[in-house]
């Protein structure tokens, strides 16, 4: 009777591990793209938006089971990333020097997609002060709405407004500004 | 809804659906237009955004996963073993060969990852080049030389792994000798150096330097020792 019970939970147990891997896969499949795009114009690197990217999916795995409405995956997953973000800082930091090395390759990588236009957009995206520059990708990036945006930065959702508006006016005034500049973005 | 209040509503969200927002525009040609305009800078915003992703990263996102939830059963699977080297010890067989799989040696990890792992990376088809290779690196303080890495051709896979809670690097490279996988695990993770290990699937060459150990793993039956000595001559360690 004894190995009959041990058996039967092992089973469940089994059965449960099975419906968490698909769970996950499912969650990796449908966000994965958004995340990483959102990691990379958070830290403007490749390779440290793949690690943390990485790093975020890792702890979703571990603590899937705390996320209990399917609707709310993303902007958990959003959560957990500007947690390990944060996280980077406190950890020892990552060679500098490579980064570098890296930009070299990000730059290349765009320069064949992107148009003059958007690489602009993108310098003046980088530009902005992070507290205006992470509403707007979350926003334009991640769909969220205002309410949704001010659940995962913790702020009010007219501080939220302010912001969006902000980050656009600055964007729109410095790119008018670039504009009478275009001529001389020729390299 | 006055023209200040409008404005600022749609430079916040230009896509709102507001009703109040949506009549102010409809009722007055001049808003109607300036809507217009912010929607279309909005859509080139998100075009500009739209940034290539990895390729293969959800595959490697599962697989990580993958190998970190083996590593965790294993862990549980420790008190079981406890229990069986006891028993074993018992009746007096050799206690060695049990613990044979708990054996703490950079080999033994090398050639569990590779078992684990395998599906997806026989399927592998990146091309890192050596510059994405070395960024990886750099995290354990070392580089592959500019000219001598070039004759290890690119890397068509590149991931941090896990060895037992270390952060490692697993490169794959396509020899002509057939695939070769290469390890790298900080020195200071304490693993026990094994120069040649090997099982019935692989066969692995171990070389240690000051900041890391790295392992060449190959098929059985591959010569691996012409490429773990390109490894060996490429790497170079900060100091």
């Amino acid at each position: 009777m004894v190995f009959g019970g041990k058996k039967k939970d092992n089973v469940s147990v089994l059965s449960d591990m099975a419906n968490k891997q698909k769970r996950y896969e499912a969650l990796v499949k449908a966000y994965h793209g958004d995340i990483f795009r959102y990691a990379y114009w958070l830290v403007h690197d490749h390779a440290v938006a793949e690690d943390i990217v990485q790093e975020t999916f890792l702890r979703a795995w571990k603590s899937l089971d705390s996320l209990k409405e399917q609707a709310k995956a993303k902007s958990w997953l959003i959560t957990i990333l500007r947690r390990e973000n944060a996280r980077r800082f406190e950890r020892k930091q990552f060679n500098l020097v490579d980064i570098d090395d890296h930009q070299v390759v990000d730059d290349h990588a765009l320069s064949t997609e992107a148009t003059m236009e958007q690489k602009l957009i993108q310098r003046q995206i980088m530009k902005l002060a992070p507290e205006y520059r992470e509403p707007l990708l979350l926003q334009v990036v991640g769909g969220f709405s205002g309410e949704e945006i001010s659940d995962i930065l913790e702020l009010n959702k007219n501080t939220v407004m302010t912001r969006l508006f902000r980050a656009r006016n600055q964007l729109k005034d410095n790119l008018e500004s670039n504009d009478s500049v275009k001529g001389q973005y020729n390299g | 809804m006055d023209d200040l209040e409008f404005r600022r509503a749609v430079f916040a969200d230009p896509s709102s659906k507001d009703d109040r927002l949506q009549q102010a525009a409809a009722s007055d040609p001049t808003r109607q237009s300036f809507l217009n305009d912010m929607r279309q800078f909005d859509d080139s915003l998100s075009e500009a955004l739209k940034v290539d992703v990895p390729e293969n990263l959800a595959e490697r996102l599962i697989l990580r996963q993958t190998l970190e939830s083996h590593q965790q059963v294993r862990r549980r699977g420790r008190v079981h073993l406890a229990l069986a080297a006891s028993v074993a010890f018992a009746i007096g067989l050799t206690s060695n060969m049990l613990y044979s799989t708990d054996n703490n040696d950079i080999g033994t990890y090398s050639l569990a990852h590779l078992e684990h792992g395998i599906k997806h990376l026989y399927s592998a088809q990146e091309a890192n080049t050596l510059t994405q290779v070395n960024a990886k690196l750099a995290r354990f303080g070392g580089k592959f030389d500019p000219s001598l890495g070039q004759s290890l051709g690119n890397a068509v896979f590149s991931n941090y792994c896990d060895f037992n809670g270390i952060t490692s690097l697993h490169l794959i490279y396509d020899s002509p000798q057939g695939r070769v996988s290469v390890f790298v695990t900080p020195s200071d993770a304490n693993f026990d150096f094994v120069k040649d290990f090997g099982n019935e699937q692989f066969v692995g060459r171990g070389l240690t330097f000051d900041k890391a150990q790295v392992t060449v793993v190959g098929d059985k039956g591959q010569s691996i020792d012409g490429f773990a000595q390109k490894v060996e001559e490429s790497l170079t360690w900060e100091i």
